[in-house]
């Protein structure tokens, strides 16, 4: 699967914008802030219907007042050919999937894989523990797209707990109700993280190998607010009956903070290289070497599942990697089937062995043209 | 204020409908004659004069009890709890449920401020307590506060409700009653299933 074609209409800076892409290799060469970070957002918001850095869907539109923003990425899949079209305007978002509104979950979801790398990605296990989670649950979406109806939920049920806990006075029945939905829920959510742990734990020694080039065996520990590690392999039933009494346990704490204390939304994981943990006793270019494999983990995952490769979008990461890793990983880019996406301030970085294999283009002040 | 950003001040108050929406709905009003707003006016303010809450299951009515509750053919001892009007109005649509309602007038929420007091369960078991109900079915839209809802309703209700019913399949999750086609909800309606 890969993007043949994106056009851009008063999407950020770029007013209007039409671009074929390689099937393997694309860079996009520009100085900063001229848009080279907002073409992959774009790509990035086919995929997800949501940005990875705007919080709000005007700011992905450029003059305000205007029609608002359209997006129209064409996409192949081995036989298959896919129109997506996208209109943003105001609050509201519309698409359209070959002419068709899609049932997004059942339709759109997972047809467009995307995994991104940012530059602050590299800091990830020394992140505060919100980023990591936010990543395991892009990471369970890539695995698997009706995630997302439950990390939703999940959400939506925590932050209906936690207005009720702020209230001076409730009905304790009211409490139990909620309680109950996280509970539910909340167990299923960290059963898929639990799992997709186990998943990538498989993969990750192999990759950190060939990234790092060292014989160390990475993991991830997933660190629950409310189970032992030797309660990780519980059946989802049995981790619901343990998140029962858990919450029961901790009802006088969260009356008293006014917010729910223990679930998978106040989880964490880390990172070790054999016993030893990469965000404490891990140096620099270790964290560095993590995190690719994490990434390229993600990819091994898909493909074994018998889904084609993701496109990979890699954001100024040349910035924060050395010479050596940065080789190390575009070796690893150049074996792996799938499209990449890289931006960059210094084309020097990149070795024209590999501009030979795709496309380089130039962004200048929201004009794309192929170099 | 001008007359024309009065209405569209107040027309852009509804649900639904944003400053454009509103300014193109006073145009439309505007271009219609003096007629047309006669009309609308008169029937708005009929609306507010004559249409009440029914005092037994809270369905806006113009004469209180309302139609379905004083029907005499219907199974009295049967109530199907919805969210809203706009909900029983559906589930009537199907022709297939021939019992009473009891209209909440939303779900919990604590972050739209609807708890218990809001959502008129306290009316709804003085109801039960007082009319001998055999049934309960649980009509709340298939999403996260209409689920907690419902699971309220039949924790509290479990003791004084010989059985308690929830719809079941065919309605998708997230979705609400009132955007389900008749064809769906009567499925939904007679695979309900014991909660
Ligand atoms: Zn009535």
């Amino acid at each position: 699967m890969y993007l043949k074609s994106l056009s851009l209409k008063n999407f950020r800076n770029y007013s209007r914008a039409e671009v074929d892409f390689h099937p393997h290799f694309n860079f996009i060469f520009g100085k900063n802030a001229q848009g080279k970070t907002n073409l992959l957002e774009a790509v990035y918001y086919l995929a997800h219907l949501k940005s990875f850095r705007a919080t709000h869907l005007n700011q992905l539109i450029g003059l305000p007042g205007a029609e608002g923003a359209q997006l129209l990425g064409k996409v192949e899949d081995r036989e298959a050919r896919h129109e997506i079209r996208l209109h943003l305007q105001g609050t509201k978002r519309e698409v359209w999937l070959n002419q068709k509104k899609p049932v997004l979950l059942k339709d759109f979801y997972g047809l467009v894989k995307v995994i991104l790398f940012e530059p602050w990605e590299v800091y990830l296990f020394r992140e505060n523990p919100s980023a990591r989670r936010r990543f395991l649950d892009r990471a369970l979406f890539l695995d698997d797209p009706s995630t997302l109806l439950l990390i939703r939920e999940y959400e939506k049920i925590v932050a209906q707990k936690n207005r009720l806990l702020k209230e001076p006075l409730f009905d304790e029945q009211e409490l139990w109700v909620w309680n109950e939905k996280q509970v539910a829920i909340g167990a299923r959510l960290l059963k898929r993280r639990l799992e997709w742990v186990l998943k990538i734990n498989e993969l990750l020694p192999a990759e950190y190998g060939r990234i790092s080039q060292t014989g160390e065996g990475m993991k991830i520990n997933y660190v629950s607010s409310f189970l032992a590690p030797e309660q990780h392999c519980l059946t989802e039933d049995e981790i619901r009956i343990c998140f029962t009494k858990s919450v029961q346990e901790k009802n006088m704490e969260e009356k008293r903070w006014g917010e729910s204390l223990i679930g998978p939304h106040r989880d964490d994981w880390r990172v070790f290289l054999d016993e030893r943990p990469l965000s404490v006793l891990g140096s620099q270019g270790e964290n560095r070497c993590g995190v690719i494999a994490l990434k390229s983990a993600q990819i091994c995952l898909l493909q074994k599942k018998g889904e084609g490769a993701p496109i990979f979008l890699l954001d100024d990461v040349g910035s924060e990697l050395d010479a050596t890793r940065s080789a190390a990983l575009f070796s690893y880019l150049k074996d792996t089937p799938g499209q990449v996406f890289v931006t960059t301030t210094e084309p020097s970085k990149i070795s024209t062995a590999y501009q030979n294999d795709g496309a380089s283009f130039l962004v200048e002040e929201g004009k794309i043209r192929v170099l | 204020m001008t007359p024309f950003d009065r209405l569209t001040h107040e027309l852009s108050k509804l649900p639904g409908i944003g400053q454009k929406s509103a300014l193109r709905l006073a145009l439309f009003i505007l271009r219609q004659g003096p007629e047309y707003s006669q009309a609308l006016s008169d029937s708005l303010l009929e609306l507010i004069a004559k249409v009440t809450f029914c005092s037994h299951c809270f369905h806006f009515t113009d004469r209180d009890p309302c139609a379905t509750c004083s029907d005499p053919t219907r199974d009295s001892r049967m109530i199907c709890v919805v969210e809203d009007s706009a909900d029983l109005m559906a589930l009537e649509r199907t022709h297939i449920y021939r019992g009473r309602y009891h209209v909440l007038q939303g779900a919990l929420s604590p972050l739209d401020g609807m708890g218990p007091d809001q959502i008129r369960c306290h009316e709804l078991i003085e109801r039960i307590k007082k009319e001998e109900i055999r049934e309960i079915i649980l009509a709340t839209n298939p999403n996260v506060t209409g689920d907690a809802t419902a699971l309220y309703l039949s924790k509290l209700l479990k003791p004084i409700v010989p059985k308690i019913t929830r719809l079941s399949s065919g309605i998708p999750v997230g979705g609400q009653i009132n955007y389900i086609d008749p064809m769906t909800l009567s499925k939904a309606l007679e695979t309900r299933r014991e909660y």
